[in-house]
């Protein structure tokens, strides 16, 4: 039988890539509404209610070990005052890639855009490597 | 062309509520740069080009369409040529705080961002937002950047400092106008959506 203190992940863990969906997902929050302090989803949907924040936090604590996610926990003004992880095991998050506007460009299209952007990066940099 | 109205993400839309004017310009760019930066999508009322709805229609729709706003009040001068200063932002502020207050549930989460010249000046000419999230950047770009993204920053892990994205905003600066002169673009007459798009392409080909 293993001990306790048997150490229950390997030395060099290759990190878990927890991509932008599956943090939203496995993300508990803590906030005030109107009904008293709450415990809601990525879905908004009340996981609990609480009179006092303390109650809220320790409950949300208890789901978010559960589903070994994270729990942030909000402000009266909705700051987030902490954030508590409970991952197991070590975790790379998923680079940040911006989101393309919703809206499309008005004066050229997406691609002469890109290939502008493309040209513009590569300009830069030789003007730069000539420099150097 | 019409501009149709797609819809987008709630979680992931931040409304930017500032003045337009050219003296703004710098740091309105700056706060573009620094939304697209956190993955998230910058709304403006100037990214509608239909003059047929009303601005108010405009600005109340991105109220409600979007999680996070930042409400700029640092124009609180006279207007040279009336001598009456500008009423929009606080008035756009008000609408918002009470789309938060009297709207549906899931607006009780919207976060509200104040922005000033200086944290503690609001109290001399709209006190009643006392308690609010009101945060200084004196004017200058790479102040409200860091401000921005300590903001709306929610993983530390995941974010780059606010200083990298100013780096990379002057970076991004410096290619704009090779990017204008290539697509036939006036760097002083920039469109909205068009800056956003540039940035956008920009952070994509050139990650950290």
């Amino acid at each position: 039988m293993k001990s306790s203190t048997t150490r229950k992940t390997k030395k060099n863990e290759t990190p878990r890539l927890i991509t932008d969906k599956e943090l939203e997902e496995l993300t508990l929050e803590v906030y005030l509404f109107r009904q008293g302090w709450v415990v809601i989803d990525h879905n908004y949907e009340i996981k609990s209610t609480h009179r006092w924040q303390y109650e809220a936090i320790e409950k949300g604590r208890v789901l978010a070990k559960k589903r070994s996610g994270r729990l942030l926990i909000h402000t009266r003004n909705n700051r987030v005052r902490k954030t508590e992880c409970y991952w197991s095991g070590p975790v790379r998050f998923e680079p940040l890639k911006p989101r393309p506007p919703s809206i499309p460009p008005v004066n050229a299209t997406r691609k002469a855009i890109e290939r502008a952007v493309k040209n513009a990066i590569r300009r830069v940099n030789a003007e730069a490597a000539q420099q150097t | 062309m019409t501009n149709v109205l797609k819809p987008h993400d709630y979680d992931k839309s931040v409304f930017i509520n500032c003045p337009f004017d050219s003296a703004y310009e710098p740091l309105f760019h700056g706060l573009i740069f620094a939304v697209h930066h956190m993955d998230l999508e910058p709304k403006s009322a100037l990214e509608y080009i239909d003059g047929g709805q009303p601005r108010l229609d405009k600005i109340l729709s991105l109220i409600e369409r979007c999680k996070y706003s930042i409400h700029d009040i640092s124009r609180t001068e006279m207007d040279p040529n009336h001598g009456l200063p500008r009423f929009n932002v606080p008035f756009e502020l008000g609408l918002d705080l009470g789309c938060r207050r009297f709207g549906p549930v899931s607006h009780e989460q919207k976060r509200t961002l104040i922005l000033d010249l200086d944290p503690h000046r609001y109290r001399t000419f709209i006190s009643d937002i006392a308690g609010l999230d009101v945060q200084g950047h004196k004017g200058n770009v790479a102040t409200a950047i860091t401000v921005i993204r300590n903001w709306l920053t929610q993983s530390p892990v995941k974010a780059p400092s606010g200083a990298t994205i100013y780096a990379r905003y002057q970076a991004f600066q410096l290619a704009l106008p090779k990017m204008c002169d290539e697509l036939k673009w006036d760097i002083e007459n920039l469109s909205f959506t068009d800056y956003s798009w540039a940035v956008y392409d920009w952070i994509k080909n050139n990650p950290i």
